[in-house]
């Protein structure tokens, strides 16, 4: 990995490195779900994680 | 981030009353001074126990907190327990912390930990919080697990270089914490609820599938199939957990077997020392016998010098005698009649003389010589017995016999006191116990051989499962029908969120590694004053190594060394962790020398935004403090000294 | 000058010889402590002794039978060395038993086994003259 690289990957927090991901890799997957999916496990322990987690999938998969 | 305003102790340890100490509010470090057993380690338990209602005594064990109220109260006033205030900020928030460990309603004497209750209150902004609340915010704002990063003393240091050692038991859990510190759980949580909710998309899907004549045969299948891949996992996380426990059995037993190496070998030298004695005692035994033998003419020995004399004695009397006898040979045979001359001188005798010699022969019965000829015989006799004993006589070789019988006893002696060695050392091996070992370990091998072969079919297993609905799937997915179409969509978005943050994991784990390493390496470099050290490694389990600057490896550290090499660590995550705290630390320079302190005092404003720190003067000078910290230090505080039970925290104003 | 005994002892001597009870403890001790292979032999060793210390003629009452005149001094060197040492006495296995108990006396040390190989004089480096026997080291 050359130097740029080096100090440009130093910079980016924990949501720039999966944004960048998911630009590159997955563009189809919209920014908002990610950062969604971030905020309710920044959270210690959601008994309904799981039906949140699946209501984000649902909304952009019709109903 | 975490910072501490205020700390309000009453009749906490040494502190007696209510006490308080203020902490600037500007970046910089905080120095409180005081010497060994006035109070250093009460401060840092006082925060420990506002956070988390525990305090560690030595060897980081949870202590009793009856203990820990101001004993001159309870003597003088009887005033039990004791009060820990803390005032702080974190994200933009103003927190009051209280925690009381009263004795309960009712105690007047209390003396156990069962006396009393704890408790707690926190505030936020003046708003008192509820129970729940206020567990929720104090374990957001400082968790547990990772407190040992902010709260530490020289005795964690040490513990801390410990777990730097790349392949001991403790590594994973200690990654585990600095992860957490690096707020890696967010990712991984998310990346382990995308592949539970992709799971449950396809057990939709495959319902949605049964639900339709066309696809129900496939459904069935597909059913059947997660039901199977279901039974697999938890198998496979069954087996997995397994092979942990008998790994780490493993390494507990083969540490075991090492210390008892030593035993074992220390059982065969006793063995060979037990032989050897048992040779050495029938040589003994064989000596003595010879040497009765021998002694039987010691008698001699002693009277050497004495029977020479008498030798010498008698060969005198001998030859006096001897003497006498030719006289008298002489005398009779000039005795017998007509004898003129004396056959020895061959002069003349006359009548006179020869009558002489005739009456004194009568006188004597007649033999001539004869007493004389009975005591040559006598002395004869007796010289030659004399000289057979002078003969026999060997204090030469007698010595030798002795000495030698001495030397193998001393020898048995000196095996024997070896023997009682080994045996003091042994005394607690059970011999039994030591075989059992070795067959516990040869049967853990075992098996972790049969469970890793389990483990690799649950996996194949689980592939070929993986591989059967994939098929499926992709024969499902030609049939359109809504009903299953939208369960196949959400099935892909949920894998595909899934391998995002797969992804993610990875790059965003090494990337933290690498920053890790780097902020490390910058902390290092400030801290060492070896000029060849290069910077640090590090390792999959955040070990790091000190890398020379030809590019070889540091295989040996010395104390000194992984001290800074664990402060290096400890400022590399604080300058990362999305948790940023103050770092507290007791008695960090306790094991460096005067250049490593200079160094790691001019650090240490470099480590985290507040830092305090607790000395005794010895450790680390005022003056020295201020020239390596100039605008850096910003308050400096001492533990005063008013009994034996009473310290006062004063502002230092010299 | 006396009468020259004969081989055989005189009507008087003693045919047997031992040991009083007080010198049994010291005689055991000196068997032990000096690895003889018989209480005669040990016997011998303590007569030694008293004849090295210069102990002078005398009897002692009391003993007890432990050896026959045969045993001791089948050839009569043992006489012949007596009577080297204290000349022609009249009865010299009285004497020698009076030694023997005499010698056993000295080397009783109540509970201390004797040191026998001290006992037993070094070997003499240099020989001022030379007498009967030129036997070096």
């Amino acid at each position: 990995m050359s130097d740029n690289g080096d100090r440009k990957l130093r910079d980016e927090s924990l949501s720039d490195v999966l944004e960048r991901i998911r630009a590159e890799e997955f563009p189809h997957i919209d920014r908002e779900i990610v950062r969604e999916l971030l905020r309710l496990h920044a959270e210690p322990d959601d008994d309904d994680l799981g039906r949140a987690v699946d209501e984000l999938i649902f909304a952009r998969t019709g109903a | 981030m975490l910072r501490l305003t205020r700390l309000r102790l009453t009749n906490f340890g040494p502190f007696k009353g209510e006490q308080s100490i203020d902490f600037p509010q500007e970046d910089g470090v905080t120095i409180i001074y005081g010497e060994n057993m006035r109070g250093k380690t009460s401060l840092l338990n006082a925060i420990r126990f506002a956070f988390f209602g525990r305090i560690l005594g030595r060897g980081r064990r949870d202590t009793a907190l009856h203990k820990v109220g101001n004993w001159e109260e309870a003597a003088e006033n009887k005033v039990f327990g004791f009060e820990v205030g803390l005032d702080m900020t974190h994200a933009g928030a103003r927190y009051r912390l209280v925690r009381t460990f009263k004795p309960r309603p009712g105690v007047t004497e209390p003396k156990d930990d069962g006396d009393y209750v704890q408790d707690y209150f926190l505030e936020r902004d003046g708003v008192v919080l509820s129970r729940g609340q206020s567990k929720t915010e104090l374990e957001r704002i400082l968790p547990e697990q990772i407190a040992r990063f902010f709260l530490f003393d020289g005795e964690l240091l040490q513990e801390y270089e410990d777990l730097l050692v790349a392949e001991s038991d403790m590594g994973p859990k200690i990654s585990d914490a600095i992860e957490r510190i690096l707020g890696m759980p967010v990712l991984t949580n998310t990346r382990d609820s995308l592949t539970a909710a992709k799971e449950r998309a396809e057990n939709r899907h495959a319902r949605a599938a049964q639900g339709d004549q066309k696809t129900r045969e496939f459904g069935n299948q597909l059913a059947a199939l997660q039901s199977e891949r279901t039974v697999l996992q938890t198998d496979l996380e069954r087996q997995e957990k397994d092979l942990d426990g008998l790994r780490t059995r493993k390494t507990g037993l083969e540490e075991a077997m090492r210390k008892m190496q030593r035993v074992m070998a220390l059982f065969d030298k006793r063995d060979v020392l037990e032989s050897d004695i048992k040779t050495l005692k029938e040589a003994v035994a064989g000596k003595k016998e010879r040497l009765g033998g021998s002694m039987a003419s010691a008698w001699c020995a002693l009277l050497g010098d004495k029977m020479r004399a008498a030798i010498t004695d008698l060969r005198a009397r001998e030859t006096q005698l001897q003497t006498v006898l030719i006289r008298t040979s002489v005398l009779a045979s000039l005795a017998a009649d007509g004898q003129t001359t004396c056959p020895a001188c061959l002069q003349p005798v006359s009548d006179e003389a020869r009558q002489h010699v005739q009456d004194s022969l009568a006188q004597h019965g007649g033999a001539a010589g004869a007493d004389e000829q009975r005591e040559v015989t006598a002395v004869r006799r007796r010289i030659a017995a004399l000289e057979q004993f002078i003969g026999d006589a060997n204090p030469q070789a007698l010595r030798l016999e002795w000495d030698s019988i001495a030397q193998d006893e001393r020898q048995i002696y000196a095996k024997g006191n070896e023997i009682k060695e080994i045996d003091a050392q042994i005394a607690d091996v059970n011999e039994e116990a030591v075989r059992r070992t070795r067959s516990d370990l040869e049967s853990v091998i075992k098996q972790i051989s049969l469970l890793e072969q389990g483990l690799g079919k649950t996996r194949e297993a689980l592939h070929n499962n993986a591989v059967y609905r994939d098929n499926l799937q992709r024969k499902l997915d030609k049939f359109a029908g809504s009903g299953f179409e939208v369960e196949r969509r959400r099935r892909d978005l949920a894998a595909d969120l899934e391998a995002l943050f797969v992804r993610g994991i990875d790059v965003f784990r090494e990337q933290l590694r690498r920053k890790v390493e780097a902020d490390a390496t910058a902390h290092f470099l400030q801290l060492t004053s070896e000029p060849d050290y290069a910077g640090l490694r590090i390792n999959d389990s955040y070990g790091l190594t000190i890398i020379h600057k030809d590019g070889s490896d540091i295989p040996v550290r010395s104390a000194g060394a992984e001290h800074i090499v664990a402060l290096s660590l400890v400022g590399a995550l604080q300058n990362n962790a999305p948790l940023r705290g103050p770092i507290i630390v007791d008695s960090p320079f306790g094991r460096l020398d005067a250049t490593h302190t200079d160094k790691t005092v001019a650090a240490l404003p470099s480590m985290a935004e507040q830092v305090v720190v607790l000395v005794y003067e010895d450790e680390l000078a005022p003056a020295r403090a201020r020239a390596g910290l100039k605008g850096h230090l910003k308050a400096e505080w001492t533990l005063v000294r008013r009994s034996a039970r009473h310290t006062e925290l004063k502002p230092r104003k010299d | 000058m006396s009468k020259e005994k004969s081989v055989k002892p005189a009507s008087g001597d003693k045919r047997t010889i031992g040991i009083t009870r007080a010198n049994e403890h010291s005689l055991a001790a000196l068997v032990a402590a000096g690895g003889f292979g018989s209480e005669l032999d040990a016997a011998k060793f303590a007569m030694a002794h008293a004849i090295e210390q210069g102990t002078e003629v005398g009897t002692i009452e009391g003993t007890n039978t432990k050896w026959n005149i045969g045993t001791v001094d089948a050839d009569a060197s043992l006489r012949a060395l007596i009577e080297s040492f204290y000349g022609a006495v009249a009865e010299p296995y009285r004497l020698i038993e009076y030694l023997i108990n005499d010698g056993l006396r000295l080397l009783d040390s109540g509970d201390v086994p004797p040191n026998v190989i001290k006992l037993i004089p070094a070997a003499k480096l240099k020989r001022v003259e030379e007498t009967a026997d030129g036997t070096a080291d």
